[in-house]
């Protein structure tokens, strides 16, 4: 019973952040459509049909749209198609933490050592992720009922309990493959790379397939494909049973499988080992010359990271940019989505490009530092720090050097997200001006600056707690940012927002003082950071 | 031995108070330049937070300490350029190479040379190419002396220093301790093990919860300050007059057969026995690890 206390516990923060993110997105989705969709049949059925249109565009996000003039097909299509791509998220990082992630911090061994059999541990990580995935599941498809009724636009509960079904089965699935590929690997980051690849695939398999592409052969190997089946909601209340009870097999097949190859393998180790390289032994120090130059010397050891993060957020940039034209023109003939845009002054490409790519960037770029602090947090708990700062340099220098590296490794990011968002535009036929796409860019340096400080001022004083203010500050801003338009929310509550005071991009002229403000977030936060970093016990 | 040599680190009434009794309460210590002085304690005694104290690593709540006449908080790097440490718990570097954590190290301290980590890493086995994740637990203790020692310091301070080393390199460890002392060096070490540091120590500091309770050096430690006493008496042991006998603790009877401790003087235990028959009488010097449990035996003084 400890032990699944203890797994419960592991897992409580991803629970809470999906939870909160489904939760949020599935009551807000009800009231949009109230908002948007009219009041009248008539005006929801052409509404429908328009945002069927849209929903074509967005299938590399979300499911086929069914009955989008209906608040049962909006909540299936809208409120919980999202669901699908952040649970696969979360089923990577929690099944990565535990069948790799607490192995590599030693407890695993502390456990099984204690006399806890193996199949006893890895059965009640899983049994704790059920119940975790129950609780959060509910939560969204609930919040999504309390939505429609606020409107008074309610949905049968059986259906929506249904479709809560369907998602703890994709949960688990998602999960279970993450977790058998985690016993491939030997570390966290190694499983989340893999286990995330692995339903990378699988999820294109399923926007191949939404997009009708003949990929019948292979499109039920695919968790996703097999909860898209399921439309409780909008088909009479029932669910496709062979889908979902596929869904549920391969959960529990695979979940075996992934136990078994946990007994069997030793700890620390992969399933299947390698044969070691017989490499030459060497007892010089590395000839690395960036591991000796300050500021370089982190950036150096973020490589890979820093080359993956700049990769995806360009690509995301390109991939933005290829449909961003079709978009705007299937929303902009939809006569609610046209007031709804106009009033939020994205009613060209360029305006759109400007808040929806730019906040999106600067939500990346926060989330880059929240990732950085991690780092700092890891550091000291680790013991890292403790050596570095047996080092004759001083203690602010280790706070300098870790901001710089930081702002570099932004300033690469968004450098090569802004060259790919001019490409993507030329090659889209969409004018942007490539002087002010710069500047823009540039002032995403900010927001990091901002995060970066508060990170760092944060990591000097509470490490965990740190790290998930600085989190809801991110999801929090950036939920208040895209539902103040459309709820004509005041200004001053928009303006809580961090991303508020980097601005609304491109088509505006900058605010030179909103700017400045985060300037000096970021100073402050910076010499508090200083201070703290001064003041602080290392490794105590 | 040192008589006459500068200190080269000292306390001063250093504090460190945690609360609940956690810490350690005015300490004051003096280790001259170029003695190997051993800092023995059972855990949570003090010693790991001693050793923080002296890095600069956690901040006094009172009290300070001063290395080589800099003081360890305001002249923190100053001291640092001076000292290579070894810390008690081994960090973890993940997936770097030994290769590549000593380089960035190095270019963090400066003006280590490549030759002497060669040398170290080459002594103490250490292969360098391989991934510190890779490392047991005796390799990264080893990594993390060629980090202590690289720079050639001129004190060194080593929280447990042998921790996971096999006897093969402990004895590298020794030597690579002696050569320090021969070249002048100052060494603070902790450690539980006794023999350890009566291979290498000049002086003890005995911690017991958060005080320091003795100091000195293995001779007077050994020589002065204790015998082991057993008395084998024909009839009844005198209990009283035993107990009475000053510096005599750890009284442990067994039938006509009285063992303890004596501290002092052995005049009084002589002329408390002096009226009885005695069977056997055996009196030598205690060892270290005798010295040592004797100071945890009774109630801590401090309040």
């Amino acid at each position: 019973m400890t032990l699944l206390r203890i797994a419960l516990r592991l897992g409580r923060m991803g629970a809470i952040a999906t939870a909160a993110l489904g939760t949020v997105g599935a009551i807000a989705q009800p009231l949009a459509f109230a908002t948007l969709a009219g009041n009248t049949p008539a005006e929801r059925a052409v509404f429908g049909q328009q945002m069927e249109l849209l929903a074509l565009q967005l299938t590399y996000l979300l499911p086929l749209p069914h009955g989008l003039g209906t608040m049962a097909g909006w909540i299936e299509w809208r409120a919980l198609g999202f669901l699908e791509v952040v649970v696969g998220f979360w089923a990577v990082m929690a099944a990565s933490g535990a069948g790799r992630g607490d192995e590599e911090r030693g407890l695993v061994e502390h456990w099984l050592a204690q006399g806890v059999s193996r199949g006893r541990y890895i059965g009640l990580r899983i049994v704790a992720f059920a119940a975790l995935a129950m609780a959060a599941s509910t939560l969204a498809v609930g919040a999504a009922g309390v939505g429609a009724a606020i409107v008074n636009d309610g949905v049968p509960a059986g259906a929506l309990a249904l479709q809560g079904v369907a998602l703890v089965g994709l949960v688990l699935c998602c999960y279970a493959v993450a977790l058998l590929a985690a016993q491939f690997v030997t570390t966290r980051r190694g499983a989340i790379t893999l286990g995330g690849a692995v339903l990378l695939i699988l999820y294109l398999v399923n926007v191949v397939d939404r997009n009708g592409a003949e990929v019948a052969a292979i499109r039920s190997l695919s968790p996703f494909w097999l909860y898209d089946q399921n439309h409780p909601l909008t088909a009479g209340g029932v669910l496709d049973l062979s889908s979902t009870l596929g869904l549920f097999a391969a959960a529990a097949a695979i979940t075996v499988l992934a136990v078994v190859a946990f007994v069997r393998r030793d700890l620390g180790a992969p399933l299947v080992r390698r044969t070691p390289r017989d490499a030459r032994p060497t007892v010089r120090p590395a000839g690395n010359p960036l591991l000796r130059v300050p500021v370089l010397a982190i950036l150096d050891q973020q490589r890979v990271s820093l080359v993956a993060w700049t990769a995806v957020v360009a690509a995301l940039g390109l991939f933005f940019l290829s449909f961003t034209r079709t978009l705007v023109d299937a929303m902009l003939a939809t006569p609610s989505f046209r007031v709804y845009m106009e009033r939020a002054g994205i009613a060209t490409y360029t305006a759109f490009i400007g808040l929806s790519w730019f906040s999106a960037l600067v939500l990346l770029i926060s989330l880059y530092a929240i990732v950085q602090a991690n780092g700092w947090a890891a550091d000291d708990q680790e013991g890292r720090l403790e050596i570095f700062a047996a080092q004759p340099i001083s203690r602010a220098r280790i706070v300098v050097e870790r901001l710089a590296a930081l702002l570099i490794g932004a300033a690469v990011i968004v450098a090569a997200s802004s060259l790919a968002l001019l490409i993507g535009a030329a090659s889209a036929d969409i004018s942007l001006e490539a002087g002010r796409v710069v500047v823009r860019t540039a002032l995403t340096l900010l927001v990091a600056f901002a995060f970066g400080g508060l990170g760092a001022a944060g990591v000097g004083w509470r490490p965990r707690l740190t790290l998930r203010i600085l989190a809801a500050v991110a999801i929090v801003g950036y939920f208040v940012q895209e539902l103040a338009p459309l709820f004509q929310w005041p200004e001053w509550l928009a303006n809580l927002s961090v991303y508020a005071l980097y601005g609304n991009p491109v088509m505006t002229s900058i605010d030179w003082a909103r700017e400045a403000t985060l300037l000096a977030i970021g100073a402050a936060a910076s010499f508090a950071a200083l201070i703290a970093m001064q003041r602080r016990d290392i490794g105590a | 031995m040192n008589a006459g040599k500068r200190t080269g680190l000292a306390t001063h009434a250093l504090t460190k108070d945690y609360g609940a009794h956690r810490g350690i309460f005015d300490l004051d210590l003096a280790v001259r330049e170029g003695e190997v002085f051993g800092f023995l304690g059972p855990n949570g005694a003090g010693k790991t937070t001693t050793i923080k104290l002296l890095m600069g690593m956690i901040h006094p709540t009172r009290g300070g300490a001063t290395v080589f006449g800099l003081d360890s908080e305001r002249d923190a790097v100053a001291v640092k350029r001076q000292v290579g440490y070894v810390p008690g718990e081994t960090p973890q570097f993940g997936g770097w190479r030994g290769s590549m954590i000593v380089a960035y190290v190095a270019d963090l301290r400066g003006g280590v040379s490549d030759a002497v980590v060669a040398s170290l890493a080459k002594r103490l086995d250490l292969d360098l190419g391989r991934r510190y994740r890779e490392y047991s637990h005796g390799n990264k203790q080893k990594l993390l002396l060629v980090l202590a020692f690289m720079h050639r310091p001129t004190l060194l301070i080593l929280d447990e220093p042998t921790g996971g080393l096999d006897p093969l390199h402990q004895q590298v460890f020794y030597e690579l301790i002696r050569e320090a002392r021969a070249g002048g060096t100052t060494v603070f070490l902790s450690s539980h093990v006794l023999s350890e540091v009566e291979h290498v120590c000049d002086r003890v500091g005995i911690v017991r919860e958060g005080t320091l309770v003795t100091v000195g050096t293995l001779a007077e430690l050994v020589g002065v300050r204790a015998r082991r006493v057993e008395v084998e008496f024909a009839g009844t042991p005198p209990l009283a007059r035993l107990a009475a006998v000053p510096g005599l603790e750890q009284l442990d009877v067994r039938g006509q057969r009285v063992r303890g401790l004596l501290r002092g003087d052995i005049a009084p235990l002589l002329s408390a026995i002096a009226s009885e028959r005695i069977l056997d009488l055996e009196s030598r010097e205690p060892s270290l690890e005798e010295i040592f449990l004797s100071y945890y035996a009774g109630p801590a003084k401090r309040e």
